[in-house]
């Protein structure tokens, strides 16, 4: 958490927004970020937030409507860009069923040595044996079928998969929501370990709050397709600047906070809307802090304090 | 236990595969193992089933069991023939159309319904009477007729495949088109496939068979369908001239279902 | 929790599947009581068997599996190997079910109102179709769905996950059950609009005084609501008491194991604490405690391999299923 000197910048995004061509809104706006080396980034939002959009268009499947996306300040290809000039991609994504990444007609074997093959890297046994000792898996999976593997081994293989091709970028899209908790603590262990070893730049994105807290340096809150604060993970959630986040915070069930939750103020209420406004901050309908300017003039994200923005007319730390 | 085994994919192939082994056994070893040729004379016509000739002999004193054992080969060849040309033909097709979509999709489903719409037992005619009934033609004929409808149950399968995950990770690690086709789309296409590709070969051998019936066949290779055809005439009282082709017809037939079958068990 | 004739009574209760590959004990010996007005918390991981556990409580398990139990008792009548015609009259009347995906437990092709509708007139045979549609919208408001009589009239695609969970809840309660069955209610909407539904919940069961059973795989879920839980591995519970109890205080390993990998906000950048070896699979026959291979304390312990430790009450009204307990880590 210390200031990072002189870290190299792996990913930079400006002003990336994005609209599907079959829909009136905009699902990304004015997206910008950075990660370094070594660094993680977590994304939070709830569903319709447009976080797993922003992992797609961050590892080329989608491409921008505006704004770009730079790896090490080299502009992103789309991923067809990327197979036909067959160059090594900078990024790698891991999804977040593990069932579905991995082809259910292959070995593991034959998984874990796919990609190594593609860019001509060595598959050789000792580099596969260290790539399953780097994931914590025996040799004996290698063998296997996905199918005869649980669901936190098979999201080791899909781990093992992407950081075979040493990414400077990994993004994960919610790597662990779908898994047991006591296999969710090994995997996020995993991949916290495999950064410092690594030391790729990361993205983890999830709905889990409490995961990202314990993996993220910074961490970014989404709420339909805007980032609403951005900062350092402990100073966000200490005390967190925007209403939404501050809403986020209270509702994840604490195992220390027993009984409901007090205060109408930490409820949110209303469902998401699903449609983005022009004018004014998307949020204000269901904030209970909103003041009669949040109606008429959309916030950016303003600077708080070094590393902290936030994107609100009446910031709660203010 | 017998049931536990035979409810399971592998329990309900060890029969059909059974079966098509014998065929496809004495389809290569028709000459070795029929007793006579069948398109000689060598017996008084339309005698039932006798130690001479176990299987009878036809309308003209040919024997019957030797004419079966070379009908299995004549099927045999005809079945893999046309298997080959369609299993090529429609796979090309229907990976490329269900991967690549657009205009080349567009281009090859219209290719492929032309091909579907006409009647193929009419269009075997009219190719018959027009090239001639070679087997070799035959072949060609059957096999053109017959792919597209695996084409497009192919290409259904490959829409579906390509939207997995799966396909999108190998994209992501620099999978070219050639190899996410093949390796990645096509292993998970092949189920579903090939168990069409089971049920649409024993129509093809019924349809063969149909056409032999009426005299279409090769007259220089004896066909299970020519034999039941020829004595049509004397079925009625010879009914071991009907009932022996028709049962190795049906015979094989079934296997070719049965494979089907059981490649679409689940587990 | 140990009261006279409780209303929900179960004693030694088993389920076991025939598979493939044996038999499987999905649920093993589950021993229970539950009040009007309080909640029981199951909380377990995969494999631990609770969903099974709810299931052959409202009878709809398949028919591959056996239950069997010493007793199992609901408000003083026997809840084992009813027919269909008994199952039917408690189902949806004396119990009511909230399950986890509310797109999949709603008919798309009806509109919620009729849905609403039917789960009332099937109990209520006498009422008319006006007096039940009524009811239908009183029951809708009463969860805390706006503008009720209007969007009644919508199709569950026309509704947001809360919103239709909402609509399960109201159908579960629409026949003004004792006790509500509720697996995993939650884990499919968005957190905030979690608590809402919590909130709910815990309204309802204030107001109507019904009992509730509550599952979930996540402990803070559960402790948010419960007033009781029950931990289960492997298809036995090995800890139940109060729910401030159980997850602030906890005594089995596995509990205090599960408490630690629990991640929270506040623990912003610590490493979060695992637990060793893979979810159990209960086929067979197994001997001695099923979490000894994960335990750090009764790994090699030899009553651990040997005996299967049964549910014993503590001083303090907890029960624990553990050789080991009272011994400090």
């Amino acid at each position: 958490m210390s200031s990072q000197v002189a870290t190299t910048n792996r990913l930079t995004v400006n002003n990336l927004s994005f609209k599907f061509r079959t829909r009136n809104e905009f699902t990304l706006r004015d997206i910008s970020l950075n990660v370094s080396t070594g660094e993680t980034l977590g994304v939070v939002g709830e569903s319709g937030c447009g976080k797993s959009t922003l992992l797609r268009l961050l590892v080329g499947l989608l491409t921008p409507t505006s704004g770009t996306v730079s790896f090490s300040g080299n502009q992103l290809d789309s991923a067809r860009t990327r197979a036909r000039r067959a160059e090594k991609p900078a990024v790698q994504l891991v999804h977040q069923d593990p069932f579905a990444s991995l082809n259910p007609r292959m070995s593991i074997r034959q998984i874990i040595e796919a990609p190594l093959r593609v860019n001509h890297l060595d598959t050789s046994r000792p580099r596969i044996a260290e790539i399953l000792d780097m994931v914590g898996l025996s040799r004996s999976v290698l063998r296997e079928r996905p199918a005869q593997l649980s669901g936190g081994q098979r999201q080791r293989v899909a781990i093992a998969r992407a950081i075979s091709l040493q990414p400077e970028v990994l993004l994960l899209d919610e790597p662990v929501s779908a898994l047991d908790v006591s296999v969710q603590a090994q995997v996020v262990n995993l991949l916290t370990d495999l950064q410092q070893s690594l030391g790729f730049a990361c993205v983890f994105v999830s709905h889990d709050l409490a995961v990202v807290a314990h993996v993220a340096h910074r961490i970014a809150v989404m709420y339909l397709g805007r980032f609403m604060e951005v900062g350092s993970t402990r100073a966000v959630l200490a005390e967190p600047a925007h209403p939404y986040t501050s809403a986020l915070v209270r509702a994840v069930p604490s195992l220390t906070g027993a009984g409901p939750k007090k205060g109408f103020q930490s409820q949110v209420v209303g469902e998401l809307s699903g449609d983005q406004l022009e004018v004014g901050c998307n949020f204000r309908d269901r904030c209970w802090a909103a003041i009669e300017k949040c109606a008429d003039v959309s916030p950016h994200l303003e600077r708080l304090s070094e590393d902290w923005h936030v994107a609100c007319h009446y910031p709660l730390n203010r | 236990m017998i049931s536990q085994i035979s409810d399971t994919r592998f329990g309900k192939l060890i029969a059909p595969i059974a079966g098509l082994s014998v065929w496809l056994i004495v389809a290569l070893s028709a000459n070795w193992l029929a007793p006579f040729d069948p398109f000689l004379v060598v017996g008084e016509g339309l005698r039932g089933p006798s130690i001479r000739h176990p299987l009878g002999t036809d309308l003209i004193g040919r024997d019957l069991m030797s004419g079966v054992i070379h009908g299995a080969r004549t099927s045999a060849v005809i079945v893999l023939g046309v298997a080959s040309i369609v299993v090529v033909v429609a796979f090309l097709i229907g990976l490329t159309s269900g991967f690549l979509g657009g205009v080349v999709d567009d281009v090859l489903m219209r290719v492929s319904e032309a091909f579907q719409v006409v009647p193929r037992f009419f269009l075997a005619i009219v190719a018959i009477a027009y090239f001639g009934s070679g087997v070799d033609k035959l072949i060609v004929i059957l096999g053109l007729t017959s792919w597209s409808g695996l084409a497009r149950v192919i290409r259904a399968e490959t829409l579906s495949v390509r939207e997995s995950t799966y396909v999108e990770a190998a994209q992501l690690f620099g999978s070219g088109t050639l190899r996410t086709i093949f390796r990645e789309i096509l292993p998970n296409v092949l189920p579903t496939s090939s168990v069409y590709l089971m049920l649409l070969l024993s129509r093809v051998l019924l349809l063969e068979a149909s056409l032999a019936f009426i005299g279409l066949s090769d007259p220089g290779s004896i066909s299970w369908g020519y034999l039941a055809g020829s004595s049509q005439a004397y079925l009625r009282s010879a009914w071991w001239v009907a009932l022996f082709p028709g049962l190795a017809i049906l015979l094989a037939a079934l296997c070719l279902t049965s494979v089907g079958d059981a490649l679409g068990e689940r587990k | 929790m140990m009261r006279h004739s409780a209303l929900l009574e179960v004693d030694n209760l088993s389920v076991r599947f025939k598979t493939s590959q044996g038999v499987l004990t999905a649920v093993d010996g589950v021993n229970f009581k539950l009040d009007k007005g309080e909640t029981l918390g199951i909380v377990g991981e995969s494999g631990s068997g609770k969903t099974v556990l709810a299931t052959s409580l409202i009878g709809l398990l398949p028919n591959s599996a056996t239950v069997t139990a010493r007793d199992i008792r609901f408000g003083g009548e026997r809840l084992m190997n009813l027919s269909n015609r008994e199952w039917r009259r408690i189902r949806g009347r004396r119990i009511g079910m909230v399950f986890q995906d509310p797109s999949t437990a709603l008919n798309p092709l009806r509109t919620i109102a009729a849905q609403i509708d039917e789960a009332i007139s099937i109990h209520n045979g006498n009422m008319t179709s006006r007096e039940i549609r009524h009811r239908s919208i009183e029951l809708l408001e009463s969860v805390g769905v706006l503008n009720a009589s209007a969007k009644a009239h919508e199709y569950p695609h026309q509704w947001s996950g809360g919103m239709k969970q909402r609509a399960i809840i109201a159908m579960a309660l629409s026949n003004s059950p004792e006790l509500l069955i509720a697996d995993e209610p939650t884990t499919a909407l968005d957190v905030t609009i979690q608590t809402q539904v919590l909130d709910l919940l815990r309204t309802i069961q204030k107001e109507r005084s019904i009992a509730m059973i509550f599952i979930s795989h996540s402990l803070g879920v559960v402790g948010s609501i419960a007033t009781h839980v029950g931990v289960m591995y492997s298809g036995k519970i090995v800890e139940c008491g109060l729910s401030s109890d159980v997850l602030l205080r906890p005594s089995h390993p596995y509990t205090k194991a599960l408490v630690d990998c629990y991640p929270e906000v506040a623990n912003v950048g610590r490493r979060l604490k695992t637990i060793e070896g893979l979810p159990p699979r209960n086929f067979g026959e197994t001997q001695g405690c099923r979490f000894r291979e994960r335990c750090a304390l009764g790994r090699d312990k030899s009553q651990c391999l040997e005996t299967d430790p049964e549910l014993r009450v503590q001083i303090n009204g907890r029960s624990v299923a553990c050789h080991m307990s009272g011994v400090t880590s």
